[in-house]
């Protein structure tokens, strides 16, 4: 059972702390709740699809479809997230004022609330195949020992919806005037280490197969496989042996979403209307 | 203070966009030179449960799943991760390895489906 628990403990964790992420990032936008849960449910509903046709989507593309599956799909969300941060940058801070004049905290408009829904989607659709097929592989065992697993599966997702909860109350302790702020470090290092993820895909499948060699191994110190790493591989996409293409993606995205942040910022002092 | 922000963003801007084009030329072809090692996963057992690898080349694991469940192929230091479908195969490509004895588990059962994976 405890087994069971860990398992899918640890596929969850990350969607887990996206979904905590992007309800704090939305707090305070009318319908945030319903958008959010429409995150889940579709990723849930697409991690059965993709558990179903796992056989087929592997030995798509000579073998590296499910590489590329899930680069494809991370790649969607690093851009989802990147046009989120631009948004709010150019967006936010007459929002704020506007929001804070009636007592609410700094949020995003509904237009960038459908970018986040697909992200949470896209986290729960990646690991989520994988425990679909885990308690597939459950279901079909025999009886009494299946009846425990699934009891600690249970546990595991109840622990991943406190993982959400945490991740929340603890970003919306923040005061307001600073929430903006975090939250779009947040969403930029979030988004640079799932580019980095994007790449390790790539290379699993022989996709790309330059600038490989490996930067470091800190594996002995913390391993992106232990519950501690898994978060940090989450939260500022850690890695205990990237190679040095992963870095670059990772600097790169990083700088392209702050870049961007800086250029489309509107000129200070020159408060827009708000519509 | 405009000027130099402009000046810094157009280099970022740059180095950005090589980064992207680094990305671009994508090949799926493999040389025909690299080995390819077949590990067969029967009744939640690797066979051969011990498999021997050159030192600094890289390789293709073929992994070929006989039972009707899903397995998840995991073996860190090897940095795989792939989940292979009930009756189904997957290749990975693995990176040069140093010598050593690295463990390949069925991250769904890690506790009692383990093989390893012996670089020499």
């Amino acid at each position: 059972m405890l087994a069971a628990l860990i398992i899918v403990f640890r596929e969850v964790i990350e969607a887990g702390l996206i979904v905590g992420i992007v309800a704090a990032v939305t707090r305070g936008v009318a319908g945030h709740g319903w958008w959010i849960s429409g995150g889940v449910l579709s990723g849930m509903a697409g991690s059965c699809v993709v558990a179903a046709f796992i056989g087929v989507i592997a030995s798509a593309f000579a073998g590296s479809g499910s590489e590329l599956f899930n680069a494809g799909i991370l790649g969607v969300a690093v851009v989802m997230l990147a046009w989120h941060n631009v948004w709010m940058a150019r967006h936010g801070r007459e929002m704020a004022a506007d929001l804070k004049q009636k007592g609410q905290a700094v949020a995003s408009g509904t237009a960038s609330l459908f970018a986040l829904a697909l992200v949470i989607a896209v986290a729960v659709l990646r690991e989520g195949s994988e425990v679909v097929l885990f308690l597939f592989g459950i279901a079909v065992s025999d009886g009494g020992t299946g009846r425990a697993l699934l009891a600690g599966s249970l546990a595991g997702f109840a622990l991943g919806g406190l993982v959400s909860a945490l991740t929340y109350y603890g970003l919306v302790k923040i005061p307001t005037r600073y929430l903006f702020a975090v939250t779009s470090a947040l969403i930029a290092f979030l988004a640079a280490g799932m580019a980095a993820q994007a790449i390790a895909f790539l290379e699993q499948g022989g996709i790309i197969e330059f600038l490989g060699s490996t930067v470091w191994n800190s594996s002995a110190i913390l391993s992106d496989k232990s519950i501690p790493g898994r978060i940090l591989h989450t939260l500022i996409g850690y890695s205990d042996r990237p190679s040095q293409l992963q870095l670059l993606a990772y600097i790169a995205t990083l700088a392209a979403i702050f870049l961007l942040m800086r250029v489309m910022a509107p000129v200070a002092n020159h408060r827009a209307k708000p519509a | 203070m405009n000027v130099k922000w402009n000046a810094a963003s157009r280099q970022m801007l740059i180095a950005a966009a090589v980064a992207g084009l680094c990305i671009l030329p994508l090949h799926l072809a493999q040389a025909d030179d690299i080995a390819t090692i077949v590990i067969t996963l029967k009744n939640d057992a690797f066979t051969p449960a011990e498999v021997k690898v050159a030192a600094g080349k890289p390789f293709v694991l073929k992994v070929i799943n006989q039972d009707a469940t899903a397995a998840e192929i995991e073996a860190k230091d090897l940095k795989v991760e792939k989940v292979v479908a009930g009756n189904s195969e997957i290749v990975v490509n693995v990176k040069p390895l140093t010598a050593g004895r690295y463990l390949l588990v069925n991250e769904y059962k890690e506790e009692t489906v383990k093989g390893f994976v012996v670089v020499e």
